[in-house]
């Protein structure tokens, strides 16, 4: 039944740039990692998520959540009951 | 003349005439003579009962203080031999060392921050493909998700059996 998360994920690792790849539920029960994500912080990636829903309470749908840093970026969207969080070395 | 803090004034001027007695010298032999006789008789009058008292304050505050100290010399010596506390030294270490490289060490799971944000701050934003991307990755991701459910195989409860 996770095979279809998996191979997802797998899609989203092949992609140019991606060096790891999280996912969780809405709790920060980490449903799956890849890479270099690492499933320990899933809940701080999906408090980040609780954040910025406070910030824009209205927006719909929910927004992109970028982290920049030297070595790569994390972008973390949430949809519906996941919360995918990618990191990304900028091309 | 009646107030309280006139007669105050006047015991420590007495008090201090006679304290400064000997830094004055001669100049103020005649006021030291005049006051040496108050001062002595005073100090008659009122010296045994306020030493008795002094006396009886500083036992108490020394027992106190007795009371509360926790004399450790005597509870446990501190004895170590060299060779003992090196031993334990070098088990501590070990012990360390062991904790520091398994617990210690982790992945980074955020990034790092940024040593130079000038230059973060003057490049380009995020790239619109890269939202594009996010966004279709967590839509993926709960598409995959929608017919993800917890599968009963095995009874949550186990009835054990009863001995008797």
């Amino acid at each position: 039944m996770e095979k279809s998360l998996d191979s997802h994920l797998d899609d989203i690792m092949s992609e140019h740039g991606v060096i790891g790849v999280l996912c969780s539920d809405q709790q920060g029960l980490a449903l799956s990692a890849k890479g270099t994500a690492n499933p320990m912080y899933a809940g701080h990636i999906c408090s980040l998520v609780e954040n910025a829903k406070k910030l824009y309470p209205d927006t719909e749908p929910q927004p992109v959540i970028c982290l920049e840093s030297d070595a790569c970026n994390l972008l973390v969207r949430s949809e519906g009951n996941v919360t995918v969080a990618i990191h990304k070395v900028p091309s | 003349m009646g107030c309280c803090f006139s007669s105050e004034e006047d015991t420590d001027g007495q008090r201090q005439a006679s304290e400064r007695d000997p830094l004055l010298g001669g100049s103020s032999a005649p006021i030291a003579n005049g006051q040496r006789p108050v001062d002595d008789a005073h100090n008659h009058s009122s010296g045994p009962i306020s030493r008795t008292d002094e006396q009886s304050l500083l036992s108490r505050i020394l027992h106190q203080t007795a009371h509360k100290v926790i004399d450790v010399s005597s509870t446990e010596p501190h004895s170590i031999e060299r060779t003992e506390y090196m031993e334990r030294s070098r088990q501590y270490m070990s012990k360390l060392s062991a904790v520091n490289s398994s617990t210690l060490h982790s992945p980074t799971d955020l990034p790092n921050g940024v040593k130079v944000p000038q230059s973060v701050l003057a490049s380009d934003p995020i790239p619109q493909g890269d939202i594009a991307f996010a966004i279709q990755a967590a839509k993926g991701a709960d598409a995959s998700l929608s017919g993800f459910h917890v599968e009963h195989r095995d009874e949550l409860v186990v009835q054990f059996e009863s001995s008797s």
